[in-house]
């Protein structure tokens, strides 16, 4: 735990050092809502009758750029993908921490520092808004209590699917084009390019049963209200399900590689 | 130009090295695109049009600036990875040598990635056009191919404009990705359906509804104004004012002594 924190505060003061691009990060999200928000009122202009109401779409513009570091799937640490491929990993084997525990926890502890800084201001901001474009916090005490524990879920889930990646790439070396082909793969499944309940009925329930829709998805929908009732706990014990499943995998894949691993020398 | 041309097959004797490692990410590249086209296709099917245009339209608009963005990126990439250049002292060298600077960067590197994205942008082009409903006579498509090669112009003139600034900050600026990645990926839409404050924006400081909106309304039949048709070409004193402000910003530059 000691450790843990270690990281978060080494995070937090990475992104202190580079104030200027943590404003610049804010300000592109927050255009970013806005453009979007904007996209769907004229949508909704054309049809109100369907899965999501505007009022829940904008809820769910803001809350997904607010948090948009700690769910992005595709953000690898490079400076991990760099030491497989180049073959300082060999430092960390030493190190008296077990490596998938190491990495996760800085993977975990490197999100939180960087969305931390993101989304209060955009939380803050978006909910005093005038009119139809304010975050509204019209979400039950319970509901909310579902929300928090679902982010928390959530972010463990992507990062023990990012630990995947990670021992993946132990045994392909080469990661640009496969980051490539995944990142593209993930932003649609878990909803980054369009909200998942625009998708047709059939997809949403393949993707039901997939890890995706319980990456950023369903949080998201929690605080907008359009999932509600036992279908909550329904989610947040798949979530559970899903992160058990990947950390074992990758608990045995880590072994697998470690063992496999010849570090070249020089 | 035969500089030029040899730049260009030096990069691709240089490509021809990673065959695999280029293949995949030109797929990647093609599906980050075909998502995007899906998630169109899906926001269609819940809703019937958007702000007045149909989906062919739609389409017509999103290929249009896919096409005209992928091969600016293509060709300008040397532009987007300037801030490195500066940085580490590269752009010195540059200068040094008896050549113009903006031909050595173009030159210097291609993304070639970028040719999964022009890919999509023609496959949807041969679905598109003979269902949009435009009778495709001489002037219109003079017009299509205007707003091909204006896009493309502008797609290059702002990545000039993003390095230029790079030669006041010295670091490459996030917030210009606004408008570089912002116009492609709400550049798929019109930009009028984002309310009016928005399409003033991207028609006089960001001319990218010059080249979508305008003349896509002509070309559907939405407005029978000429001028309507010739927007695009409001690019190239576009281009003229960021190509000034480069000379400017060359001429002021003071290397960062690395």
């Amino acid at each position: 735990m000691r450790t843990f924190i270690a990281y978060i505060k080494i995070s937090l003061s990475n992104q202190i050092q580079y104030k200027i691009a943590s404003y610049a990060g804010v300000i592109v999200q927050f255009c970013w809502a806005v453009m979007n928000i904007l996209l769907y009122r004229t949508f909704y202009l054309s049809n109100n009758n369907t899965n999501m109401s505007f009022q829940q779409v904008v809820s769910y513009m803001w809350l997904q750029q607010a948090f948009y570091s700690l769910f992005a799937t595709w953000s690898l640490d490079s400076k991990i993908l760099n030491s497989i491929v180049s073959g300082s990993v060999c430092y960390e084997l030493c190190r008296p921490m077990k490596l998938y525990n190491s990495w996760f926890f800085q993977n975990v502890a490197r999100r939180i520092g960087k969305a931390l800084p993101k989304c209060i201001p955009i939380i803050l901001v978006s909910s005093i808004l005038p009119g139809e474009f304010r975050l509204r916090w019209e979400i039950k005490s319970y509901e909310f209590f579902a929300f928090i524990i679902s982010m928390c879920l959530s972010l463990v889930l992507v990062v023990s699917f990012c630990m995947l990646i990670y021992i993946i790439v132990f045994f392909i070396i080469s990661p640009l084009g496969i980051k490539m082909i995944l990142s593209a793969l993930l932003d649609f499944m878990t909803g980054a390019v369009i909200p998942l309940a625009f998708f047709p009925e059939w997809m949403n329930k393949i993707l039901a049963i997939s890890p995706f829709t319980y990456m950023q998805n369903i949080p998201l929908q929690i605080f907008c209200g359009s999932i509600a009732g036992f279908e909550i706990i329904y989610s947040l014990f798949m979530q559970t399900i899903w992160v058990l499943i990947f950390i074992l995998v990758g608990n045995i894949l880590m072994q697998k590689a470690i063992k496999k691993v010849i570090v070249f020398g020089g | 130009m035969i500089l030029y041309i040899q730049y260009l097959k030096a990069y691709f004797m240089s490509i021809s090295q990673y065959k695999k490692s280029a293949i995949l990410t030109i797929i990647g590249q093609f599906l980050t695109s075909l998502f995007s086209l899906l998630g169109i296709n899906f926001l269609f099917s819940q809703f019937n049009s958007l702000g007045g245009f149909t989906y062919e339209e739609i389409l017509l608009c999103y290929s249009n600036i896919t096409f005209a963005f992928s091969l600016a990126e293509f060709f300008a990439r040397g532009f987007d990875t300037f801030p490195y250049l500066i940085s580490d002292g590269r752009f010195d060298r540059i200068l040094l040598r008896p050549r113009g600077a903006i031909l050595q960067i173009l030159g210097a590197t291609f993304e070639i990635s970028r040719l999964g994205r022009l890919f999509q942008a023609i496959l949807i082009y041969i679905w598109v056009l003979p269902r949009s409903k435009i009778v495709w006579n001489f002037f219109n498509i003079f017009v299509l191919l205007e707003i091909q090669i204006c896009g493309f112009v502008l797609f290059v003139s702002l990545f000039i404009l993003y390095a230029t600034i790079c030669f006041f900050t010295t670091q490459g600026l996030e917030i210009f990705n606004i408008f570089t990645d912002g116009s492609r990926e709400f550049g798929k839409y019109p930009f009028a359906v984002y309310g009016d404050k928005v399409l003033k924006i991207f028609t006089y400081v960001v001319p990218v509804a010059c080249i979508q909106y305008y003349p896509i309304s002509y070309l559907t039949g939405k407005t029978g104004n000429m001028l309507y048709a010739f927007t695009p070409l409001f690019v190239i004193p576009y281009t003229v004012l960021v190509v000034i402000f480069w000379k400017i910003g060359v001429k002021k530059y003071t290397s960062t002594g690395s």
